[in-house]
């Protein structure tokens, strides 16, 4: 089991690595610069060129690309262009809210889809079955942003329920936190639960015909008993993939609906920080989210073990 | 099984979770429209006034976060409005585009025109609570000089020095016309700060970047939230001026204790914010919302005219090169046509042959009127036939990141399309934009929304730098604009520079468009100038 996670941490360096290379290449590519996102539309060819000489951004990409990674070997993620601070700095500071949102999300997420899936599965082809369907296909197509939105117009400008956008620390207290991230979070959880419906609907129905069920239903056990002991553990590795899978794409940032709701999270700064060609910012979320889903993908893989005992990881 | 599964769901919990969000607590301090204690007895026009409670908070939504509050290092509007409530000039502008004393008391100019002797107002206090003096105006503006492009150009080979304790002078090397306008001007923010703030170098002992903001204005500040928001809160120990408010000069009475500035890129959210209340003033609201706006309750809509839309010729290179293809597309074009396309209703823009803001009329001219918005299609198919144009491709850069100039683009491009030419638009993000528009040979014509200037030779139009326009009449006409010894001289040589643009057809007008805010109809005191200004602006309790 160590010997297996030694070995996935080993293989993030590679990633890790190749990955850097490619956004560096790619950003240092594409035209545009950051001294025009700092200094404005109008500002002189002079200023411009000061900035970018100061910035060391004239010198060539391997030149570049070299300081930073010999940075990054001494714990040195660089200071973000645009905001003049530390990288991990910045991402620190932009982390919690874009935890809280995942975290809030993925719960909601869950909140609607494990009982939607085991309902659907248990009544299949029933009008129950048919209309969570209905409801994933909707969840799965429709915009999340979309959806955002609608939910504002409704919850913030008719009812006034909740505030139309921003951020309350969790300091602040956990109502007031939870009040700013509500709307986000559902429309991210919807969204996300649409997904994981589906799959455990689909996992649950390969379960729920298998002989063992019959056995257990045969001993004459309840049927609450059966279907969430017997057939959910039995069908909860491509389950648990899905949630991992959905946490990853919450915790890596929701770039539009942060910017929808102005939260000052992980994926509002990455949006910011590409039009403004803010590099060391691009570079420095991309090797936090690399390490994050590595990360995620080991939990998920340890948890296969723990659940399915015929999963033995250190015999890989 | 089934009904305790059914049980199990979890729409209950959402209603009472919902319910329960929705019910508890108050707002925290950076959304809400607290109920403090603002308490004040004179209004901006420095008369008593009966005393009258304000609200503790203004909640200003804007569209970005500012790369720095060290405004004259940047040109970016959102930087400047809000620097511009903590740090104050020695001069600045009324309403009327005259530069008026703000922290200095008044100046004398020598007879040969070349040195300036400047008297501060005493008693001015900084933030951290040491007095202005002479010494820290010297070191301020001669930071100026260094970080401030365009003040750098315009008056090189200038330097402040210290008389004693409350006068300064500024000494130049020409005699330039336009020195007071550059040091009021919004535009290359000259800001007083604390002598050894000034005197801060980096490592490479160029001025060092701010990080620090004190200054002597009537707010300090607070706290900066990244992504978030920046709070400000008002200088006790401020001192205002007596005179009348005025554009940017005269009381700023600080009438509410906190100001906080959002960042909220999504233009529905600032609208649906001001709409509940979340936010007291939404800035930079586009005009396809603003119709909409217009007629809402507890809403009041602003504008003012704020720039110039331009269409940009390659003077340089390609096609464009030719002026007789460029008499054609000037002689072709439908101005009010593609204004529309920008700005969506003739409510929003003015059509005007003028480089600079109509309000300004020391510097409006009749020259080129006859050459602007012609209008003319068989005149520019006569010009395109006698030319030796051949069905090159005619490449039109814009970007979707500001849609006025891109929709304007695709107006344009029908245009010319209908004249007879064959055209592409290349459509690219801003940073992208703002880089192939650098070069002369990655477009033939781009058309931007460019910012009045208070002076007529910062237009950057007018930079050979902007869109290659590189022309020896131009640059010394900007020098005798400049050197002019009167207001006429200034204004017959800026006429002259005008007209030749208009002959060379190197660029031209669009219209003049309007930009539009947004406040709750309770702000009162709120000044729309060529920035929005906020140090008067309150809301009654």
């Amino acid at each position: 089991m160590v010997k297996y996670i030694f070995k996935r941490l080993g293989s993030m360096v590679v990633i890790l690595l190749i990955v850097s290379l490619f956004i560096f290449s790619i950003v240092y590519l594409i035209p545009g610069d950051a001294a025009t996102a700092v200094l404005g539309m109008e500002a002189s060819a002079e200023d411009i060129a000061n900035f970018t000489a100061r910035m060391g951004l004239d010198q060539p990409l391997w030149v570049q690309y070299g300081r930073w990674l010999g940075g990054i070997l001494t714990g040195d993620f660089g200071d973000s262009i645009f905001m003049r601070r530390p990288v991990l700095e910045a991402i620190g500071e932009h982390l919690p809210p874009t935890v809280s949102l995942a975290i809030f999300a993925q719960l909601i997420a869950l909140f609607l889809s494990l009982p939607a899936g085991i309902v659907a599965a248990y009544k299949k082809n029933t009008a129950l079955d048919k209309g969570v369907l209905f409801f994933t296909l909707l969840g799965t197509v429709f915009p999340s942003f979309l959806l955002a939105l609608f939910l504002m117009l409704f919850f913030s400008v008719q009812l006034m329920w909740f505030p139309v956008a921003g951020y309350s620390r969790l300091e602040n207290g956990l109502w007031e936190h939870l009040r700013f991230l509500f709307l986000p979070a559902l429309s991210l959880g919807i969204a996300q639960s649409a997904l994981i419906t589906r799959m455990t609907r689909a996992s649950l129905l390969e379960v729920l015909h298998t002989s063992y069920i019959k056995t257990a239903r045969a001993k004459g056990l309840r049927e609450g008993k059966v279907v969430m002991k017997h057939a959910l553990k039995n069908a909860g590795l491509p389950i648990i993939t899905t949630i991992g899978q959905s946490f990853s794409v919450l915790i890596t940032g929701a770039v539009v609906i942060e910017s929808l709701f102005a939260i000052p999270g992980i994926g509002r700064l990455i949006l910011n920080s590409i039009s403004r060609r803010d590099l060391p910012i691009i570079q420095g979320i991309v090797l936090v989210v690399t390490v994050f889903y590595v990360v995620i993908n080991i939990i998920i893989d340890l948890l296969y073990g723990a659940i399915d005992p015929r999963v033995r990881l250190d015999k890989e | 099984m089934n009904t305790a599964i059914l049980k199990k769901l979890s729409l209950p919990f959402f209603a009472a979770l919902s319910l329960t969000l929705a019910g508890c607590g108050t707002e925290t301090n950076n959304t809400n429209n607290g109920e403090g204690a603002g308490t004040q007895q004179t209004n901006e026009n420095g008369e008593g006034a009966e005393t009258v409670e304000f609200r503790d908070e203004l909640n200003i939504a804007m569209t970005a976060q500012p790369p720095s509050l060290d405004a004259p290092r940047t040109a970016s509007n959102v930087a400047i409005n809000i620097a511009a409530h903590i740090f104050e000039p020695l001069f600045s502008m009324n309403e009327n585009y005259e530069v008026t004393p703000d922290l200095a008391l008044g100046y004398e100019v020598s007879v040969d025109g070349l040195v300036y002797t400047i008297t501060l107002r005493e008693g001015i206090m900084f933030h951290d609570g040491s007095e202005l003096t002479a010494a820290d105006a010297v070191a301020s503006m001669n930071r100026w000089l260094l970080v401030n492009g365009r003040a750098g150009n315009a008056l090189a080979g200038s330097v402040f020095e210290q008389v004693d304790d409350y006068t300064l002078t500024l000494t130049l090397e020409q005699p330039f016309g336009d020195v007071m306008q550059i040091m009021a001007s919004r535009a290359t923010f000259a800001i007083i700060m604390p002598e050894e703030l000034a005197l801060e170098l980096d490592e490479d002992g160029a001025p060092a970047v701010l990080e620090t903001f004190i200054g002597t204005g009537p707010y300090e500040f607070n706290e900066w939230r990244q992504d978030q928001f920046i709070h400000l809160t008002r200088f006790e120990a401020y001192e205002p001026r007596g005179e009348v408010a005025s554009g940017f000069s005269g009381m700023r009475a600080a009438y509410t204790p906190n100001l906080f500035f959002h960042f909220v890129s999504d233009v529905n959210t600032r609208i649906s914010g001001l709409r509940t209340g979340q936010f007291d003033i939404a800035e930079d609201i586009p005009f396809e919302n603003a119709s909409d706006l217009q007629n809402a309750d507890g809403i009041n809509l602003h504008t003012r005219n704020a720039g110039i839309l331009n269409a940009f010729f390659n003077t340089t290179e390609g096609i464009l090169s030719d002026p007789q293809i460029r008499h054609a597309i000037l002689a072709g074009m439908n101005n009010e046509e593609i204004m529309i396309g920008g700005y969506s209703s003739t409510d929003y823009f003015t059509l005007n042959h003028g480089f600079t803001n109509p309000s300004q009329q020391q510097w409006a001219v009749d020259a080129g009127v006859d050459a602007y918005n012609q209008n003319n299609q068989d005149l520019a198919r006569e010009l395109l036939a006698a030319s030796d144009y051949n069905g090159e491709t005619i490449r039109l850069l814009t970007t979707r990141d500001y849609i006025s100039m891109h929709n304007a683009t695709v107006v344009l491009d029908a245009q010319l399309r209908a004249l007879g030419f064959e055209t592409e638009i290349i459509n690219v993000d801003f940073p992208s934009f703002m880089e192939r528009r650098s070069t002369t040979t990655d477009w033939d014509i781009f058309i931007t929304s460019n910012g009045y200037n208070i002076l007529p030779t910062q237009i950057l139009a007018l930079d050979p730098n902007w869109a290659g326009f590189d022309s020896e009449f131009v640059a010394q006409a900007i020098q005798d604009v400049r050197l002019a010894p009167t207001q006429e001289a200034a204004t017959e040589a800026w006429a002259g520079l005008v007209g030749y643009v208009y002959e060379n057809a190197a660029f031209t007008p669009i219209g003049h468009f309007k930009n539009a805010m947004a406040t709750s109809d309770q702000v009162e005191g709120f000044v729309f100038f060529d920035h929005p200004v906020y140090w008067n602006a309150r809301i009654p309790r």
